[in-house]
């Protein structure tokens, strides 16, 4: 089941932290129109899933498993963003 | 406490080598939690007002302490509060509201200056700031002194008076806060009465400032007596016995980097382990949950134009 692995795909992570900034910049250029921030941030939590999951198609490493992961991460990222957006804001 | 702790935080044999907090069952738990608790809280918050809301404190008086406040620590003189500046903010933030738009100029081409000769102000040099989505008269004027261009109209000399509209209302679907700040000086329009000349400089899309070298176009229609009578209240003064935001700010920012240490710590230990399972992908995670924090700071803050 376990598996030593010392790969540490640099090019990747400097990929995935430029999407991840690119999501951010356009969520401020958005301001102060919050139904375009929430699709920005519902896209940029996308980019992030089909991102993480392509990487993994390409290492040969994908399952069901890694796929539930980041779709489940995915969506606590949203939903906190709703609770916020609902709770705080009360959009 | 301290078994609970390791299990939730640790990778051991008892939870399988992933920490519990990560743990789908949990996270579904967190997601459910997430859902109910924005709905239950925005329900609270339409039915108790009083109890659960936004906490607000912005007032004129407030406002023009502060922006002479900074005046006075940049070597200026003082703006005086004029009253036919706050009716033409008032009016100014009654049309953004009615008309939906967030601008200095209406979508119906009407400019900010055509609110102050509505309201008896002929001025020499006037300026507009406009601010929305903020809790405090501090935060407004922080960030107005944080952007050159807002900066530059509070630290005028060209100016003399000020006047303030503080309201709520809907705008693009959002209940707001909104604050227009309408800087003048009209102590030359009064010595010169004929020709006018209009410079209109923007250094950016957030502030405008227009010099008149001369007009005097008295505005014979409108009675600014009648006016300033029906002027606003001069603040949003709001302080509900739970602030909302506060709250959801705090819970968002517990769990979130209760999740980053939990992955964190799932993965430095396993690496000394030498031992890699799903922790391999941890670094994704926390990366995309850092920027979901981002993103609650950004989808926060109010906004200045």
């Amino acid at each position: 089941m376990y598996i030593k692995s010392n790969n540490i795909d640099l090019e990747y992570y400097i990929s995935l932290i430029f999407i991840l900034s690119l999501g951010l910049f356009f969520i401020i250029l958005a301001s102060p129109n919050k139904n375009l921030q929430l699709i920005l941030v519902l896209l940029t939590t996308l980019f992030y899933i089909v991102f993480g999951l392509a990487h993994h198609l390409i290492n040969h490493d994908l399952n069901i498993k890694v796929v539930v992961q980041y779709v489940i991460i995915g969506a606590l990222g949203v939903t906190v963003i709703f609770f916020f957006l609902k709770g705080g804001l009360g959009l | 406490m301290k078994e609970i702790l390791h299990h939730l935080f640790i990778p051991r044999e008892s939870n399988n080598y992933r920490v519990k907090l990560l743990h789908q069952t949990t996270l579904l738990l967190f997601i459910v939690f997430f859902i109910i608790g924005g709905l239950l809280l925005n329900l609270t918050k339409t039915k108790y007002p009083s109890v659960l809301g936004i906490s607000t404190n912005v007032t004129s008086e407030q406002l023009i302490t502060l922006v002479n406040q900074k005046r006075q620590e940049n070597g200026l003189p003082p703006l005086s509060f004029s009253p036919e500046l706050a009716v033409a903010a008032r009016d100014k933030a009654n049309d953004m509201l009615s008309k939906n738009y967030w601008a200095h100029n209406s979508p119906d081409g009407k400019t900010p200056w055509e609110f102050f000769k509505e309201a008896g102000y002929n001025y020499v040099y006037a300026g507009e700031n406009l601010a929305r989505g903020f809790n405090t008269s501090l935060d407004v004027t922080n960030a107005w002194m944080a952007s050159p261009t807002h900066r530059a109209n509070m630290l005028s000399s060209n100016y003399s008076d000020v006047g303030f509209a503080v309201v709520t209302g809907n705008l693009s679907g959002e209940e707001t806060v909104l604050v227009v700040e309408e800087f003048g000086n009209r102590a030359l329009a009064a010595l010169s009465p004929q020709g006018e000349s209009r410079s209109l400089s923007s250094s950016s899309n957030n502030s405008q400032e227009i010099t008149l070298k001369k007009e005097v176009a008295v505005n014979p229609n409108r009675s600014v007596q009648s006016s300033l009578k029906a002027s606003p209240p001069s603040g949003v003064k709001n302080l509900p016995l739970v602030d909302s935001l506060h709250l959801t700010t705090n819970i968002v920012n517990f769990i979130i980097l209760m999740f980053i240490l939990a992955l964190i710590s799932e993965t430095i230990i396993l690496e000394r382990r030498k031992i890699v399972s799903f922790a391999e992908h941890n670094p994704d995670h926390i990366l995309f949950l850092i920027s979901v924090l981002l993103m609650i700071v950004i989808l926060g803050r109010g906004v200045i134009l």
